[in-house]
């Protein structure tokens, strides 16, 4: 039996050999274009050069369908319908690609999709370590929320969130500074400075750390009667009192001003590009997973766009001249040539230089989907969304279906698919924190789990179409996962392996539906 | 001063503070008394999980001669060892006491329930912004070098602890693969392993066929590092899919009479379970018990709780022992905390116990812990350590210690964080006196 496993692919690749061989070019049309990616803009020069450098070559453009695909991952956190992808095919404008960024940044799925990213920063969890508690948890994620739904200034929000005072349930942003396992100053300073600064302070030397922390020696934390309700405060300064910044200069805080103050007009200070650069480095790795100098995004050794490469002080000094708008650092992103280069390696490339082109952006980075989009994907394809719930006290929550899971707002609510798929512990709210690591765990409940194959037992979007001809299911069916049609020699694949009658014949659909599901070109950002 | 000295000064602690205090002197000053380590005879762990926390006093540690406000008017009955006595609700495990030992003076001091899992799970202290990994996911890693399985190295019966991530920062190859299902029902379905209904081997290898010919984007994007890793992953787990691996699950190849010596229930199918993992191999199990924290009706819920729990720890006992699998397997048996040894009788408790961190009681079985003896002194109430504080991390150092793993070792994790496997140990010391020779 086992013989005969290992032996019929083997069989089989032999029979497909001539036809596979031709085939090469074919598959790799599907996926991108035959001419390099257009430099467009000054940042896209900026990359052309950092690539001149390294002697890689122009990148070539993802075909349509995979542009499509991956800007509605990136930005919404969804894929396409069969309905948008086949618009957007069909669509001959020559700045279709732009439209359809404008229609995504604008619409409800983009603060959806990047208040779950957000919120993996700023710690949004009710329970152990960071024990917010339920109520504080839903204020602190609607002011976020709400924030990126009206797309206000980044800084505002931040710097609202830097100098917060008051109840955890009545002034949101007071969380900021709860959200927190280590509360001393020094702990407090740590999570500053991976937030603000996109640092991580442990690597500093002492007294530079000792420094960052007296910014925060005076933040107190009280309980009142009601339960479970905090208060943070700040301990006036009685005399004067001389500090050092991160850039080395010195600040005078006088009797009943806020520390915090000096630090929060240096982060946000437009020469300084504290903010700017941490943030800009950060949504860089959110979209191609390791962050413009090659780190995790959040790891720069010092404040401020130094250690950046020359396109990320770029979109630094952009993001920071554009009144720090997140959706249009997003849509500088998404229109730049590495978004919108080939995930495809180029032919008969070193293994070294492959690594090179994915380090330096000359190829879209692979990577494996987040644990709540692909629960979304799952959710929305089968028409059978996962339904979440929390039994930590007061108040109970029950999460309606319909909403999507990238909604989320507690970390401490989650699944067996959630975890498994390493949705972020949110503890320290390092970037490193989410897991996209592919394993045989995760594979194995793709293959055989049994809470999948109830889900997927009847999809809707199948479902409706099982009476007609096979061509047309092919196509219906490659729309809904993959947001592309199938090749001529994938339909022809698939027309001999249709059998002819019976039960098979009736599951053959079901079939397709678990290999598609089960494929790379499903579960991968490409 | 000489570690009898240092004992009598412990006798008056009650705490891990207290023992904490200790254990940040150099260990110079005592470790030469220390025993060299024992041998490491444990292969595999099971620990039993008592969630909620079990009441030392109806458990290992009874006080039969306290007032009725402190034992409930309950009893304490002999064992096969002389001079031991359990609780009357463990009449099953009282005629085994010889392959087990008692720890009367387990000690820390957080009485909530995520606080002082996470002690008892990780040995350290909640804050400082890590998680750190479970004494499963620690075991799990260093054993899976010679770990062959198709079963993940840890596994859960049946549901988790949740609350924290028990890999912690450990490669998620370490976490628990949580069973689900339940193993008393007509079929044990444990997710992901068994397959679910309707789908023959047959049909399951036409589409690993297709999926292998289809694979359109995995060929134009050949040669990339992590596509290589998704098809490796994806054989590790074909291996589980079409093996044997469910057998281990198929809890039908059991004698029915098998079946019944551990009970049919939940609870008592899960220690059949365990057993049938310990002899695949599995390096660590945790069985999670439900519903021992009975702030409420203690008495009445322990009836229940306790016939059941008495049934099954007894069959794993005897049952590993006479496979001669005790000698390789470490059972350990508590939960996170005790119980308040004085009943709240008032309404809305009526007869309730809370939280009690500062003495409680643990049993340890087999893989080198010796039998028949009892660790520790608690008071007259079974409020207080008097003699022999045993600390959470000197627990989890002799499970590791048994299975061959220096808790002072360093903990190889893949954030390249220099941590030893466990803080030091506490002056009163890990349980050299259980190890047998």
């Amino acid at each position: 039996m086992r013989s005969i496993t290992v032996l019929l692919p083997l069989l089989l690749a032999a029979l497909f050999l001539p036809v596979q061989a031709a085939e090469g070019k074919t598959e790799r049309s599907l996926f991108e274009k035959e001419t390099p990616v257009p430099l467009r803009t000054p940042l896209d020069q900026r990359f052309a050069e950092s690539w001149h450098h390294a002697s890689l070559a122009i990148p070539r453009e993802a075909s349509d369908a995979v542009q499509l695909r991956r800007v509605h991952l990136a930005l919404a956190g969804r894929l396409p319908t069969p309905q948008e992808a086949e618009a957007y095919f069909r669509d001959t404008v020559p700045d279709k690609y732009e439209k359809m960024v404008d229609r995504l940044l604008n619409s409800p799925d983009f603060p959806a999709f990047w208040s779950m990213k957000w919120a993996d920063v700023l710690r949004i969890k009710s329970e152990f370590p960071i024990n917010l508690w339920p109520n504080a948890v839903y204020a602190y994620h609607r002011l976020l929320y709400h924030s990126l739904s009206r797309n206000e200034p980044m800084d505002r929000l931040f710097r609202h969130l830097l100098l917060a005072t008051g109840s955890n349930f009545r002034d949101p942003e007071a969380n900021f500074l709860r959200a927190a396992a280590d509360r001393t100053p020094r702990g407090l300073s740590r999570n500053i400075a991976l937030t603000l600064f996109g640092c991580r302070t442990e690597q500093w030397p002492e007294k530079d750390q000792q420094a960052l922390e007296a910014f925060f020696s005076q933040i107190r934390y009280k309980k009142t009667w009601e339960w479970k309700e905090e208060i943070v405060f700040v301990q006036p300064e009685t005399a004067p009192v001389s500090l050092t910044l991160p850039n080395g200069s010195a600040v005078t805080i006088q009797p009943g001003e806020d520390r915090r103050t000096a630090l929060a007009d240096y982060v946000f200070d437009p020469r300084e590009q504290v903010f700017a650069a941490a943030t800009v480095n950060r949504t860089w790795c959110w979209f191609f997973g390791h962050g413009l100098n090659g780190g995790s995004g959040d790891d720069l050794p010092r404040p401020g766009p130094d250690a950046l490469p020359e396109p990320g002080k770029l979109l630094t000094q952009q993001f920071s001249e554009d009144g720090y708008d997140f959706r249009e650092l997003c849509r500088r992103i998404v229109l730049s040539a590495p978004f919108r280069a080939s995930a495809l390696p180029r032919e008969n490339l070193e293994p070294q230089h492959l690594e090179k082109a994915e380090h330096m952006f000359a190829q879209f980075p692979l990577r494996r989907l987040d644990a709540e989009v692909l629960d979304d994907m799952i959710g929305t394809l089968s028409g059978n969304p996962s339904s979440y719930s929390s039994v930590i006290p007061e108040p109970f929550s029950f999460i309606p279906k319909e909403e999507r899971t990238v909604l989320l707002t507690d970390g401490s609510i989650s699944s067996r698919f959630l975890g498994l798929f390493g949705r972020p512990s949110r503890d320290g709210g390092g970037l490193d924190e989410r897991n996209n690591r592919i394993s045989a765990e995760q594979r194995l409940y793709l293959f055989n789990s049994g809470e999948l194959y109830r889900k997927m037992g009847r999809i809707p979007g199948v479902w409706k179409i099982r009476g007609r001809a096979l061509p047309a299911q092919l196509d219906r069916v490659y729309l809904l996962f993959y947001s592309r049609y199938p090749s001529p020699e994938e339909k022809q694949l698939l027309r001999r392996a249709y059998p002819a009658e019976g039960k098979e014949k009736a599951r053959f659909l079901q079939d397709l539906c678990w290999v598609l599901l089960n494929s790379k070109e499903f579960l991968y950002q490409h | 001063m000489n570690r009898r000295d240092f004992l009598k000064t412990f006798a008056t602690f009650s705490t891990l503070g207290a023992v904490a205090h200790f254990a940040g002197r150099p260990l110079s000053a005592w470790a030469e008394k220390a025993a060299p380590p024992p041998r490491p005879r444990a292969k595999s762990v099971i620990e039993v999980w008592v969630w909620g926390g079990p009441s030392q006093l109806e458990t290992f540690d009874p006080k039969p001669g306290a007032p009725r406000d402190y034992n409930g008017g309950f009893k304490a009955i002999p064992t096969n060892v002389p001079g031991i006595e359990i609780s009357e609700f463990f009449p099953l495990l009282a005629q085994h006491a010889d392959k087990y030992s008692l720890i009367r003076t387990m000690t820390h001091p957080h009485p909530g329930h995520e606080t002082a899992t996470y002690l008892m799970q990780t040995g350290r202290n909640p804050g400082g912004g890590r998680v750190f990994p479970a004494i499963g996911a620690v075991i799990a890693m260093f054993k899976a070098e010679n770990y062959r399985g198709d079963i993940p190295p840890y596994v859960i019966l049946t549901v988790p602890k949740g609350r924290f991530s028990e890999v912690g920062f450990l490669n998620e190859r370490y976490s628990p693969l949580v069973t689900g299902g339940n193993p008393a029902a007509e079929k044990f379905i444990v997710d992901g392993i068994v397959p679910p209904g309707g789908l023959s081997r047959e049909a399951l290898q036409k589409r690993f066929g297709l999926l292998e010919q289809l694979d359109t984007f995995g060929r134009a994007a050949a040669g990339m590092e992590e596509l290589k890793r998704f098809d490796e992953a994806g054989i590790g787990a074909r291996r589980v899919v079409e093996g044997d691996a469910a057998k281990v699950f198929d809890l039908a190849l059991e004698p029915k009479a098998m079946r019944e010596r551990y009970g049919m229930t939940t609870l008592g199918q899960s220690f059949l379970t365990a057993r049938r993992l310990v002899e695949a191999g599995v390096p660590y199990i945790t069985i999670n018990a439900q519903g021992w924290d009975t702030h409420k009706r203690h008495f009445e819920t322990m009836k229940t709780k306790a016939a059941e729990m008495d049934k099954a720890t007894s069959a794993l006992i005897s049952d590993l022992h006479e496979r001669g699998l005790l000698d390789s397997t470490i059972i350990w048996w508590t939960g996170e905390f005790g119980r308040t040894p004085k009943v709240d009788w008032d309404a809305p408790w009526n007869g309730g116990r809370n939280h009690y961190p500062h003495c409680f009681s643990c049993l340890v079985a087999g893989g080198g812990f010796a039998g028949g003896k009892v660790v520790g002194e608690s008071d007259e109430f079974a409020a207080k350590v008097v003699s022999r504080p045993v600390s959470p991390q000197d627990m989890l150092g002799s499970i590791y210690e048994l299975c061959g793993i220096d808790p002072d070792g360093k903990l190889p994790n893949p954030i390249g964080l220099d941590v030893p496997v466990l803080p030091p140990e506490s002056a009163a010391g890990r349980l050299r006196e259980l190890y047998r020779s």
